[in-house]
């Protein structure tokens, strides 16, 4: 009888398990089914929006009313897709359209939403099609607590030149550190001249160093078209962080005695410096840099001697020249470096 | 307009809606038409003379899903030299990437994102050159 019980019992919790265990495959086949024709039937109608859109670039006229854009998750989707693909004039006049039509009234009412997507969502319409009259809307979204959400709508203040944006995304990055910090810096550098002019205006009057120091940044971040009246006066600063940024938006902008500078720097005590100053003396392909660079090729720090060989190598044939020269008997060090600069560095 | 014999611009471009917006584009001005997703199909249709031959224009993808668009261009140059203008489209748009283009034979060299209009223009000059 008990033996009996104790079969049965086992039997009943075997029968459960079974059945639990079949639900659940059942249940991640018919996942993995839906799954997979919800993608296919996205991927089918992101296909038939695109190809609207394209058939719309050649002129076709632009409906009253078009079904296939009511989706306006998928819609902003294949807008976005289209806009790191083209430029010019027909797309920028149909993404004007299509974006003032179908998505700008449903952006302007999610700016405020309690969700995030729905913010973020607000964020890359604006960011796609950034008007003058949503500058309120997209500083909104910039203060939001959301990364995804203040990174996009910074995107989008800087496509605007918003001067109270561009400030706004200089406190984040003066603040940031490490990626976050590039981050927003890669974001500026997108910027239009007028937004390197804002730029420049706040460097010149803000007072907060951290914020001057990250204008800097930006500048040093490419060859700036726009004159900057502050980078003298930086060049003589006594933080470490601002003289450097300085220096790098010297080897890129080349003022009139930029040479002089960089061969003074070269001697300087700290080390960061004199890398700057090697790197920025590549420019001046004469006498006075490559024998200044010459003697710094035995410099006690490694890091300033593998930037004074790769400055000379990228000079050509004179600073090769020097590189070639070096003899493993007179001095091993200066050598080596020539050496590691000539067969390593490209 | 294009001419009766050299009517057919062939596009190498994996990238579908690029292909359809060029597609259209070319058609508009009159030309036919060839598109190529992949790079294997466009190298065996291009190493054939008839279809060199009645081609008017190469326009030319680099980052292709199974080869580098430059591949093509050094094999079409090495078997119909200078027959055929070539214009890169590509994301490439480093230095070094555009004159490696330019180098290879590309006649001209267009980075994306990219102005329709102006790759049209660039795409009727270089045809009126040779046609």
């Amino acid at each position: 009888m008990f033996e009996l019980k104790t079969i049965l019992l086992l039997f009943y919790f075997l029968s459960l398990e079974v059945t639990a265990l079949f639900t659940m495959l059942f249940y991640l086949i018919y996942l993995r089914v839906i799954f997979s024709i919800k993608t296919k039937i996205q991927i089918k109608r992101e296909n038939q929006v695109s190809k609207k859109i394209a058939s719309h670039l050649q002129g076709s006229k632009l409906p009253a009313h078009e079904g296939l854009f009511s989706d306006s998750q998928l819609l902003l989707l294949v807008l976005e897709s289209f806009n790191h693909r083209l430029k010019g004039e027909e797309w920028e006049k149909l993404k004007y359209k299509l974006v003032s039509q179908y998505l700008l009234k449903v952006a302007r009412k999610r700016v405020s939403s309690f969700s995030w997507r729905r913010r973020n969502f607000a964020a890359r319409v604006f960011a796609l099609l950034p008007l003058q009259k949503d500058e309120r809307s997209i500083l909104s979204l910039l203060n939001d607590s959301v990364f995804l959400v203040k990174s996009t709508a910074s995107l989008a203040a800087v496509r605007l030149s918003s001067e109270e944006g561009i400030h706004q995304i200089l406190k984040y990055m003066a603040s940031a550190y490490g990626y976050s910090r590039c981050f927003y810096r890669d974001i500026l550098l997108q910027g239009s001249l007028q937004t390197f002019t804002l730029i420049q205006n706040i460097a010149s009057h803000t007072k907060d160093p951290s914020i001057h120091l990250a204008c800097l940044d930006v500048f040093s971040g490419q060859t700036t078209p726009i004159s900057l009246p502050f980078l003298l006066k930086d060049l003589q600063s006594k933080d470490p962080q601002i003289l450097l940024a300085a220096l790098k938006i010297l080897s890129r902008t080349l003022l009139k005695n930029a040479k002089a500078i960089f061969l003074s720097f070269l001697k300087d005590p700290r080390e960061e410096i004199r890398v700057e100053a090697a790197a920025g003396l590549k420019a001046f392909v004469d006498t006075s840099s490559l024998k200044a660079l010459e003697k710094s090729l035995a410099d006690p720090s490694w890091k300033v001697r593998l930037q004074v060989a790769r400055s000379l190598k990228e000079m050509g044939k004179k600073g090769e020249a020097i590189l070639r020269r070096q003899n493993i008997k007179k001095n091993q060090t200066t050598y080596e470096i020539a050496k590691y600069a000539l067969d390593f560095l490209v | 307009m294009a001419s009766s014999k050299k009517d057919t611009v062939l596009i190498v471009e994996d990238d579908e809606d690029i292909l359809q917006i060029l597609t259209l584009a070319f058609k508009s001005k009159g030309f036919n038409t060839k598109g190529f997703a992949n790079g294997k199909e466009a190298l065996s249709y291009l190493m054939k003379k008839e279809n060199t031959d009645s081609a008017c224009l190469l326009v030319l993808d680099r980052l292709l899903p199974d080869m580098d668009g430059l591949e093509i261009l050094k094999k079409l140059q090495e078997k119909f030299p200078n027959k055929l203008p070539v214009l890169i489209l590509s994301a490439l748009s480093a230095e070094k990437d555009v004159l490696e283009g330019l180098k290879k034979g590309a006649v001209a060299y267009e980075v994306k994102p990219f102005s329709i209009s102006v790759l049209m223009q660039k795409a009727l000059v270089l045809m009126n050159r040779r046609v």
